[in-house]
């Protein structure tokens, strides 16, 4: 499942793009579910775990991927810490109930990331589990509210 | 800040074209549309003087 700690609440990596430069391992490269969502978020092919081929960019190292696919990555294979989702557009979002369907994600949100449908969602401030977009919004809502007025 | 500055960065493949008007100005889009390769290109592009229309290099608070 999904838990999204809005605003406040938890330790998170600052700068998961830089971070992700320094540990990427090939291996990941390899996973077809990396290679399905660098195709589907940088619109670019993974050739071999040190070449991907972009449309834009021409052939490129794993580092010049965009910062949210990065984030993507590192959501669904380093869980050594809680990663900022604000790193992401709303183009990751679908890929991020992805991997919080293989296992229990735990991210930092500090923007309204759009999420389309229905899913399962915790916002950890209040505790309560969303269905859908306006669930969604109105517990954000009074998550902020609750870090405004330093109950988090 | 006063008037609007006009931004043209282009490569081989890829031309970014967009308009500032204010001190301070957010550029936000989806992952892997370009917001970052637009500005690095913008940031080289001053360090060597190629920008004509500018007086000063607008300071980029974060880069999310």
């Amino acid at each position: 499942m999904l838990k999204i700690w809005y605003y406040g609440g938890v330790e998170y990596m600052k700068d998961a793009p830089a971070y992700f430069n320094n540990v990427y391992e090939d291996e990941w490269l390899e996973d077809n579910f990396v290679k399905e969502m660098i195709l589907d978020v940088d619109n670019s092919k993974v050739i071999s775990p040190h070449i991907i081929e972009s449309p834009v960019l021409g052939a490129i190292t794993p580092r010049e991927l965009s910062g949210g696919v990065k984030v993507l990555i590192l959501m669904l294979k380093d869980d050594s810490f809680v990663y900022n989702m604000s790193n992401c557009g709303n183009n990751c979002a679908k890929w991020i109930l992805k991997i919080a369907e293989k296992k229990d994600l735990i991210v930092y949100l500090q923007h309204m990331l759009r999420f389309t449908g229905e899913f399962e969602i915790m916002i950890m401030n209040t505790g309560k589990i969303v269905h859908n977009g306006k669930e969604y919004v109105n517990e954000l809502l009074k998550a902020e509210e609750m870090v405004n007025e330093g109950k988090i | 800040m006063k008037g609007k500055y006009e931004f043209e960065v282009r490569s081989k493949k890829v031309v970014f074209r967009f308009e500032i008007k204010r001190n301070i100005t957010v550029i936000k889009g989806d992952s892997a549309s370009g917001k970052t390769t637009s500005l690095k290109k913008i940031i080289i592009l001053s360090f060597h003087g190629n920008l004509p229309n500018m007086y000063y290099l607008p300071e980029i608070i974060s880069c999310l």
